[in-house]
C-alpha cells in the first residue's frame, strides 16, 4: 500500500484500514507541520502544534465526508489546516484581514532583475561556504517577510512555492476563485522580493 | 530567475531557495504529537469493544469464588438504572428513620376533625341495624361497615365501672381494643334534659357516627399509633344520647364553616399535644386546685382526643365569654407551660402568652368533660 496515492490510502481509512491513515500521515506531516508554523508566524509558533493536531483531528472526523472526487487529499488537507489557523488567530484577537487587497494599490511591484543578478544561482543542489551561509541568512530574513505578510497573501505564496501547489489547487486550498489566489500570489511575491531585496543587496554579503 | 510554471505565476527560485534554507527548514513535529495523532487515528477506525458496566445484566455465576459473586454483584449494582433505585430505596428508608417514633400529622396538613364529638361506642351486639346505615351516605355507610367488622372481631369490652350520669343507657362496649389500664374507664354522655331514650333505638345513630369516626381514622394510615393510644385511654365512651349525637354534628360543622376564615392552621393544643408526647416524663398537670399528676398515657390520649376533636375550631384570642369550669394547668419542668379551661360551651388555651378559643356544642364539651372526669378526680 507504500506506493499508492493520496485518494487511496484516504478511501482505505475511510473503511477502517488504521495503516493507510498511518501512511499518509508519514507522507504529509512534515511539509503541513512546515506550512502551519510559516502560516502562523513567529508571534504564534507557540501555537502550531495546536492547529497541527487540530488539523489531524479534523480529517479523522471528517474522514466520512471526504471525497475523492474533489479536491485531493493534500489540498484538502491544506485546507483543513488553513481553517484551523485562521481560527486560532482570530481567537488569540489579531486581525485576519481575509480580503488581500486591503490597502493595496495598483499594480504590484516587479522586480528589478539588476538588484537579483549578483545573487548566488539557487539551483545549486548542496551549497557550501559562503553560499550556504548567504542563503542560511537569506531564509531567516524571508521568514521575517512573511511575517509582514496578510494572511491571505502569506497562505498563497506557501501553497504555491513551499508545497508546491498548482495555483489551481492554491485557489481550492483558500477557497477562493483562480484569479483570486493568482492576485495574492503576484502580490506576496512581490512583497517579499522587495523586503529580499533592500536586505540582502548584494553589497551586504 | 523563475522557474517556468503553467498557471502563469512562474515560481520565484531565490525565494524558494531562501525558504529551503530557513531555520525552519527542518521544524517537524514532535514524537508525542506523532503518537497522539497516530493514536487519535487508529482510535477511530478501531472496532468497538462493549463495555462490562454497559453491557446486559451480567448473570450470577453458577459457580465460582465469593470474588466472582461480589464483582458481578457490583456490576449489577453499578448500572445506572439499579444504583438509581438502590439510591432511592436507602432514602426512603432514612427518612422513614428520620420520623421514626414522631406523628406523622406533624408533616401533614391539619385534617378535618371527626364527626362524632362523643368518644366512639357500640353496643356488645355488633350487627347494625340495616336502617342505620341506610340513612347514611355512601361514604358513611362503608365506614359503618367496617366498624361493624371491627366490632364483631374486637372482644367485649368490660363493663364501665361507674357511670356519671343519670341516663339509662345500656352497657357500651367499645369498638376496639379492650382497655388496658386496670382502672375502670368512665363512660360518660351528657345528662340531657329530655329522658333519655332507650338503649336499642338511641344506640344506631351514635354508633354509626362511631362507624364513620373508625373508617376515617382507618384511612388515615399517619394516625393509627394516636388512634391505639386513644382507644386505650379512653375505652368506653358513652353512648350519647340521639339528641346530642345530632346536635354536635351541626355544632362541629357550623363552627368548621364559620370558622374556615379565621381557624388556626396549627392550634397550640396540637404543639402541646406534640410538645408533651416528645417528653412525657418532663410534664405534670394539675386539674382545678387538685395536686400535680404525672403524664401518663391515658391524660396524653385525652389530649389528643380533644386536639382531633377540636382542631378545626380553634380561633385566636378569647372569643366569647369565659364560662370555664374546669381549669387544667400543664407544667413542666415546674413552669406552668399552659392552661387549658373548659367549660359547657367551649374552651380556652393560653400558652405562651397567647390564647386561643373553641366554641363546642354542649355534647361535645360534655363528652370532652366526661372523658376528662373518668381520668380522676
Amino acid at each position: 500500500m507504500s506506493t499508492h496515492d493520496d485518494d487511496t490510502l484516504m478511501a482505505a481509512y475511510v473503511r477502517g484500514e488504521a495503516a493507510a491513515f498511518e501512511q499518509l500521515y508519514e507522507r504529509h506531516r512534515l511539509a503541513l507541520y512546515r506550512f502551519v508554523r510559516r502560516l502562523l508566524g513567529s508571534a504564534n509558533a507557540a501555537q502550531t502544534d495546536e492547529v497541527f493536531q487540530d488539523t489531524w483531528l479534523r480529517v479523522v472526523q471528517a474522514r466520512a465526508r471526504w471525497q475523492p472526487q474533489g479536491a485531493s487529499f493534500r489540498t484538502w488537507l491544506f485546507t483543513l489546516a488553513h481553517h484551523r489557523a485562521i481560527d486560532l488567530l482570530r481567537k488569540s484577537g489579531r486581525e485576519v484581514a481575509l480580503d488581500a487587497f486591503e490597502g493595496e494599490d495598483g499594480e504590484p511591484w516587479q522586480p528589478d532583475t539588476a538588484a537579483w543578478q549578483h545573487w548566488p544561482a539557487p539551483a545549486a543542489a548542496t551549497l557550501q561556504g559562503d553560499e550556504l551561509a548567504f542563503w542560511r541568512r537569506a531564509g531567516e530574513r524571508l521568514l521575517a517577510c512573511l511575517d509582514e505578510l496578510p494572511l491571505a497573501q502569506r497562505s498563497a505564496f506557501l501553497l504555491h512555492h513551499d508545497d508546491g501547489l498548482s495555483l489551481d489547487d492554491v485557489a481550492r486550498a483558500l477557497e477562493v476563485g483562480f484569479e483570486t489566489a493568482k492576485t495574492r500570489l503576484r502580490y506576496a511575491m512581490s512583497k517579499l522580493r522587495t523586503c529580499m531585496g533592500a536586505y540582502l543587496a548584494p553589497e551586504s554579503r | 530567475m523563475s522557474t517556468p510554471d503553467d498557471d502563469s505565476v512562474p515560481r520565484d527560485a531565490w525565494l524558494r531557495e531562501a525558504l529551503r534554507h530557513a531555520p525552519d527548514a527542518d521544524a517537524a513535529p514532535s514524537h508525542k504529537v506523532n503518537e497522539n495523532i497516530l493514536r487519535m487515528g487508529r482510535a477511530a477506525v478501531a472496532p468497538r469493544t462493549e463495555r462490562p458496566v454497559h453491557a446486559a445484566p451480567v448473570p450470577m455465576p453458577a459457580s465460582g469464588g465469593w470474588a466472582d459473586k461480589l464483582a458481578a454483584l457490583w456490576g449489577w449494582l453499578a448500572r445506572p438504572p439499579v444504583a438509581a433505585g438502590f439510591a432511592g430505596v436507602m432514602v426512603a428508608t432514612l427518612v422513614g428513620l428520620m420520623w421514626w417514633g414522631r406523628s406523622p400529622e406533624e408533616m401533614q396538613p391539619p385534617q378535618e376533625a371527626p364527626v362524632a364529638a362523643a368518644p366512639a361506642t357500640a353496643p356488645k351486639t355488633a350487627a347494625a341495624p340495616p336502617v342505620a346505615t341506610a340513612a347514611l351516605p355512601d361514604a358513611a355507610r362503608q365506614a359503618a361497615k367496617a366498624s361493624a367488622r371491627v366490632a364483631a372481631a374486637a372482644p367485649a369490652a368490660e363493663p364501665p365501672a361507674r357511670k356519671t350520669t343519670a341516663a339509662p343507657t345500656p352497657a357500651p362496649a367499645t369498638t376496639a381494643a379492650p382497655p388496658p389500664k386496670a382502672e375502670a374507664p368512665v363512660v360518660v354522655a351528657a345528662a340531657p334534659p329530655a329522658p333519655a331514650p332507650t338503649a336499642v333505638p338511641a344506640s344506631p345513630p351514635a354508633r354509626n357516627a362511631a362507624a364513620a369516626d373508625m373508617a376515617a381514622r382507618a384511612r388515615e394510615s399517619g394516625e393509627r399509633r394516636d388512634l391505639a393510644a386513644a382507644k386505650s385511654a379512653a375505652p368506653a365512651g358513652a353512648v350519647a344520647p340521639p339528641q346530642q349525637a345530632e346536635a354536635a354534628v351541626p355544632s362541629a360543622l357550623t363552627g368548621r364553616a364559620a370558622g374556615a376564615s379565621t381557624a388556626l392552621e396549627t392550634p397550640a393544643l396540637s404543639n402541646l399535644r406534640f410538645e408533651i408526647r416528645r417528653k412525657p416524663a418532663a410534664w405534670t398537670w394539675t386539674r382545678d386546685d387538685g395536686a400535680p399528676r404525672p403524664m401518663d398515657d391515658p391524660t396524653e390520649a385525652w389530649i389528643a382526643q380533644t386536639d382531633r376533636s377540636t382542631r378545626t375550631v380553634w380561633q385566636a384570642g378569647a372569643v366569647g365569654s369565659d364560662t370555664s369550669t374546669t381549669t387544667l394547668r400543664f407544667t413542666r419542668d415546674g413552669v406552668v407551660r399552659a392552661v387549658l379551661r373548659l367549660g359547657p360551651t367551649g374552651m380556652r388555651l393560653t400558652r405562651g402568652g397567647k390564647t386561643e378559643s373553641a366554641e363546642l356544642s354542649r355534647g361535645q364539651a360534655a363528652a370532652l368533660l366526661s372523658s376528662l372526669d373518668a381520668l380522676g378526680p
